[in-house]
């Protein structure tokens, strides 16, 4: 995480919890919980968070949760903690040995701008 | 080709010219015969549980193989597999339903399967319903289908 410079980033601390449509323009990332949309260049969820909603980032990264619609344009990693369930978009995927994936997969093409 | 178990063609082939000269020699003990000893063994009791079953790249099969060990797909199967271990290499296409125990994906897999342990190698592309209790995906597979877990 680029702790110098945090233009656009939005952090969620543990034990907070969001409700609504969030639009980050780089890095958001997420020990809490949020519930409604979320839209970001990057989207980190670390071990304690919570997502739920409609989830769109170039690169999604999860250590934490994921619900419903989780959509990632360019990589999708699951981490060993991390679950992810519902409706679920990437170009490219990793799944760490533990992780949890449950729901419909679908390949998208990779958008090659970042 | 009839009896091909495994990759042990080359095997075979030594097999009968061996077997010919002990016929010449009329020496059906002759400790020439003990070199295939092994490979014989494999084809009957439990030694065949522990080694692979191969379908080697370029053999198409179509229908169901059904048995407890392990199974290495380098070729085509259409059809449904039962085994304890599914390895389907990088050349290997696997169209069916599958139940094993683990199953490694490094090839092609269309179809549906259950299994325990699943992994999915990077230069796999998987389209299928997939239940699993485990579950390891590297980087760059293609996977499309619905996973759940059990």
């Amino acid at each position: 995480m680029s702790s110098d410079n945090q233009n656009g980033c939005l952090t969620v601390g543990e034990g907070v919890a969001l409700k609504g449509n969030f639009v980050v323009p780089d890095i958001a990332s997420i020990s809490g919980t949020i519930e409604g949309d979320l839209t970001a260049r990057e989207i980190l969820i670390g071990p304690t968070g919570v997502l739920k909603g409609n989830i769109v980032a170039e690169i999604i990264d999860i250590r934490g949760e994921a619900y419903e619609n989780i959509s990632a344009k360019k990589s999708l990693f699951i981490r060993s903690s991390g679950k992810v369930t519902g409706n679920v978009e990437f170009s490219e995927i990793e799944v760490e040995k533990g992780g949890n994936l449950q729901g419909t997969l679908t390949k998208i093409n990779g958008s090659s701008s970042i | 080709m009839f009896n091909r178990k495994s990759n042990q063609s080359d095997a075979q082939d030594n097999d009968f010219t061996e077997d010919i000269d002990s016929m010449n020699d009329s020496l059906p003990n002759d400790p020439y015969d003990q070199s295939p000893a092994p490979e014989q063994q494999a084809q009957s009791g439990l030694t065949e549980l522990l080694k692979p079953s191969v379908i080697s790249e370029g053999f198409e099969f179509t229908g169901d193989v059904n048995f407890q060990g392990t199974l290495n797909v380098d070729g085509l199967v259409n059809g449904s597999i039962t085994v304890q271990n599914l390895l389907i290499g990088s050349s290997g296409k696997v169209s069916g339903s599958i139940r094993a125990t683990t199953i490694q994906v490094r090839g092609t897999f269309t179809g549906d399967a259950t299994c325990q342990d699943l992994t999915i190698g990077g230069q796999a592309s998987v389209n299928a319903q997939i239940n699993y209790s485990s579950l390891t995906i590297q980087r760059g597979a293609m996977i499309q289908g619905e996973l759940t877990k059990s």
